[in-house]
């Protein structure tokens, strides 16, 4: 397993304990993808990753490519095969993969919105849950 | 929440923990059944399938399958006298799909089937500012 080096950092996790686990810690993302038969990524592929994949290279990352028909190119052009998270369903036909992604998105937006309500932020200076003695915000 | 799917969910397990109103849209009344249960009658989940829609958009919503809605056809003068009370709906076995099955519901046919909606909808909304927790819950369950 080759990983790119701090590619772990944003959940604490060091290169050295990447090596632990039995990486091996390469200087940029582009010698992983040289080297790589396939490639497991979060995000989608930038542009300047497109043409470091190839055929026979297998690629697992989330797509969400209904909107980004450039990405569909560059990965048709690319000529590997690329597998969707978001598509992936287990025996229930659930989509284990998607679910949670949208369970962070569906908790977010509740403080996203409730940023949105403060008055600093250009809203109308209201509390998602109200104060008592005051009518909640209503929002339909 | 505009859909009762994973993100609405958690979303309003969300606003529900910071003691907002919340209200689930969908359009299945499965799902709307998975959520009464769920949430045990702290959020309300009015059947909604053309609420926030263009009158040209419900038009082209596709008929209901096994998740079709339980309510009948009716003529909008039924409605008329009766005001938003909960009462109103409780008392109109047909309106609550207690009645008999309502038949499939094609494009043209369902005239009067969006003021219904709307009509529950809206009687919903006032029942539960008036603190009428029961109505929503009673409601939620047994559409």
């Amino acid at each position: 397993m080759l990983v790119e080096t701090n590619a772990c950092a944003g959940i604490g996790a060091t290169d050295d304990n990447c090596r632990k686990a039995g990486a091996t810690i390469l200087d940029s993302a582009r010698e992983v993808f040289a080297s790589s038969e396939m490639i497991v990524k979060v995000k989608e592929p930038q542009p300047c990753e497109w043409t470091q994949l190839r055929e026979a290279q297998i690629l697992l990352t989330y797509l969400h490519l209904a909107p980004d028909i450039e990405q569909a190119k560059g990965l048709l052009d690319s000529g590997c095969t690329a597998i969707a998270y978001e598509t992936v369903t287990d025996a229930q036909g659930g989509l284990p993969l998607l679910a949670p992604m949208s369970e962070v998105a569906g908790r977010l937006a509740i403080e996203a919105a409730g940023v949105a309500l403060k008055r600093y932020t250009g809203g109308r200076g209201l509390l998602t849950g109200g104060v008592p003695g005051v009518q909640p915000p209503v929002s339909w | 929440m505009i859909g009762g799917g994973v993100v609405g969910t958690h979303a309003a397990r969300m606003a529900v923990g910071l003691g907002a109103e919340v209200t689930i849209l969908d359009r299945s009344i499965r799902r709307l059944r998975e959520l009464d249960e769920l949430f045990e009658g702290r959020v309300r989940l009015p059947l909604h399938r053309t609420g926030l829609e263009s009158e040209d958009a419900c038009a082209r919503l596709p008929p209901p399958g096994r998740d079709q809605i339980a309510v009948n056809i009716m003529s909008l003068s039924n409605l008329d006298n009766t005001g938003p009370r909960h009462e109103t709906l409780l008392h109109y076995p047909k309106l609550l799909g207690s009645g008999p099955s309502p038949s499939p519901l094609w494009t043209g046919q369902n005239l009067y089937r969006r003021h219904v909606c709307s009509f529950v909808c809206k009687v919903m909304s006032k029942a539960s500012h008036s603190g009428n927790a029961a109505f929503t819950g009673g409601c939620g369950s047994r559409l």
